[in-house]
């Protein structure tokens, strides 16, 4: 499949997203009053504008930030169901929004997730230097999970149910709180994971070949390393900060791009999943809407699950010998 | 350029052997004997660079000074490695993975053997044809050392004998080489074949706790194992 036409249809689902909902929007008369400077409907331009936007925009630079994400992590893991999860930072965020909820903290739940993914970064600033391996990471990473799990069924034991619930909504992921600045700064953030992987894809191209060789193929392993974690803890904590923890969307975004797309290099890859990314996080989200419409109001979450995990079992299944 | 050690120790916290102190002449095909754990990929890892030398350094002598294994980037200009299996899993095509190192045109016109699999991915390929790649993909990094660890050891006959092929082509280019291996055998069945045909070994040393002792070309299979332990 050609990745223009992916591209094309991420741009259609974007505009779809934008232009439809539950209020019949008159893009005829807004544009007009737009172009020519005449009386705008407040109603109509405060929804395109607070609601709808920043919520297009938030789901479909999230998907490519998340596609990437897992990306990055399947090539430096070496592992095809490696996932943005697997360092921890999820978990980091649902820890925080945990303590402050559970707690009953003055901390709306975005910053609380901020806090708690970006002191689990931080702690894997620190032991970097001690990481000297992926695995080790890995089993950070999941360490890390457990004693959030832990703690967090603790807190529960003695929370009240309107704190409970808050945080079991929170953990249902969503793009329909991002603020219009939130989504800036994720096109922001796009801006910048998208770059540095184009100028590190060679660097990804090697490092697939085995770590011993791309070491002496000239890929510096520990400042890549360094650099791999810091990136994707930051891109990490602020998605996770704005739509909640995320699931399936980073692991099966790039097997996605594997399925209907032959070029396994970095470069090609990078801008097929990004596109993919979009596209599929913008149809999970309109599923989302659609449901919210017929009054069932479907978790994000689980509509990523129904779509994401047969991807991952289907990975599992065929178990293509060159998933990398 | 000659590969200079010089009182190198090996390890990890704790030295593999003696100081090894050695040099290993250009365009020379130099073998490295060792038992299992002498620390034969240890040795082989630190003159590549991936892995820093407890002490000594490691340098190739050049008319114009010396180059050392502790700068990466001048390094892998002039020395390059073939693992001993190919790497699994790799979607890149044959085309991609020289590209890496180096135009593929050039590959292809030393090893045309390729051409079939340029467009196929790496996965795709037999472990024998893989190995040709990453042989070929070495060549085009590095015109001087080759280090190659066990490189027979996942490889047929007809496998070993395309590697003998490629490595004949590297020397003739002026190229040197280093390989490590437990393989007693079949390097002796090779020397033997190799005053018929065509690869010719400069050196064998076999590597143990106490150090690099040398062994001569012509020798036996028993004084092989004797030196070996």
């Amino acid at each position: 499949m050609k990745t223009r036409l992916v591209f094309l249809l991420m741009l259609l689902a974007l505009c779809l997203h934008v232009a439809l909902g539950e209020v019949d929007i008159a893009w005829g008369a807004l544009l007009g009053a737009l172009l020519t400077g005449g009386e705008v409907n407040e109603l109509h331009a405060t929804i395109v504008k607070e609601v709808r936007v920043p919520r297009a925009t938030t789901a479909m630079v999230s998907g490519t930030l998340l596609g990437w994400l897992g990306l990055l992590m399947q090539t430096w893991f070496r592992n095809p169901l490696a996932g943005p999860g697997v360092l921890g930072i999820t978990s980091g965020g649902s820890l925080g929004v945990a303590l402050a909820v559970l707690l009953g903290l003055a901390l709306p739940a975005w910053m609380a997730a901020a806090v708690g993914c970006f002191a689990v970064l931080l702690l894997i600033g620190v032991g970097a230097r001690r990481f000297v391996s992926p695995v080790t990471t890995l089993v950070f990473g999941l360490m890390i999970s457990y004693a959030v799990s832990a703690v967090v069924t603790v807190l529960q034991s003695s929370a009240t149910a309107e704190a409970l619930q808050t945080y079991v909504f929170w953990g249902m992921g969503t793009f329909g709180k991002a603020s219009l600045l939130q989504a800036i700064s994720c096109m922001t953030l796009q801006l910048l994971l998208g770059m540095w992987m184009m100028r590190r894809a060679k660097w990804l191209d090697m490092w697939t070949l085995g770590e011993d060789l791309a070491q002496t193929m000239g890929v510096p392993k520990a400042r890549l390393h360094l650099e791999i974690l810091l990136i994707t803890g930051l891109v990490l904590g602020v998605v996770t900060s704005v739509c909640g923890p995320l699931a399936f969307l980073g692991l099966a975004t790039p097997h996605v791009y594997r399925f209907f797309h032959p070029k396994r290099g970095h470069l090609d890859a990078i801008q097929g999943i990004g596109m993919w990314g979009g596209l599929l996080a913008l149809l999970a989200d309109g599923v989302v809407r659609w449901t919210d419409s017929m009054a069932m109001h479907w978790p994000l979450n689980a509509v990523l699950a129904i779509l994401g995990a047969p991807v991952v079992l289907a990975v599992l299944w065929k178990r293509t010998h060159d998933w990398s | 350029m000659n590969l200079v050690l010089n009182n190198v120790n090996v390890g990890h916290k704790h030295p593999l052997t003696g100081p090894l102190t050695m040099s290993f002449g250009a365009g020379g095909m130099h073998v490295v004997l060792g038992a299992n754990g002498a620390g034969k990929t240890t040795l082989l890892r630190t003159v590549l660079g991936v892995q820093a030398p407890l002490a000594g350094h490691i340098t190739l002598d050049e008319r114009s000074g010396s180059l050392d294994a502790s700068d990466p980037r001048a390094w892998g200009k002039h020395v390059a490695f073939v693992p001993s299996m190919p790497p699994k899993h790799v979607g890149l095509t044959v085309a991609e993975v020289l590209s890496l190192s180096g135009p593929w045109e050039q590959a292809l016109s030393h090893h045309p053997q390729l051409e079939p699999w340029l467009n196929q991915r790496l996965s795709t390929l037999s472990d024998g044809q893989a190995q040709q790649v990453m042989v070929a993909r070495a060549m085009l990094q590095s015109k001087d050392w080759l280090m190659l660890d066990e490189p027979t050891a996942f490889l047929d006959v007809r496998g070993q004998r395309h590697l003998w092929g490629m490595l004949t082509t590297h020397l003739n280019r002026g190229g040197s080489v280093m390989m490590a291996t437990h393989d007693l055998r079949g390097v002796h069945r090779w020397m033997q074949e190799a005053s018929a045909d065509v690869l010719e070994v400069s050196s064998i040393h076999v590597l143990s706790s106490s150090g690099l002792s040398p062994l001569a070309t012509d020798a036996s299979l028993d004084a092989m194992e004797e030196a070996q332990g």
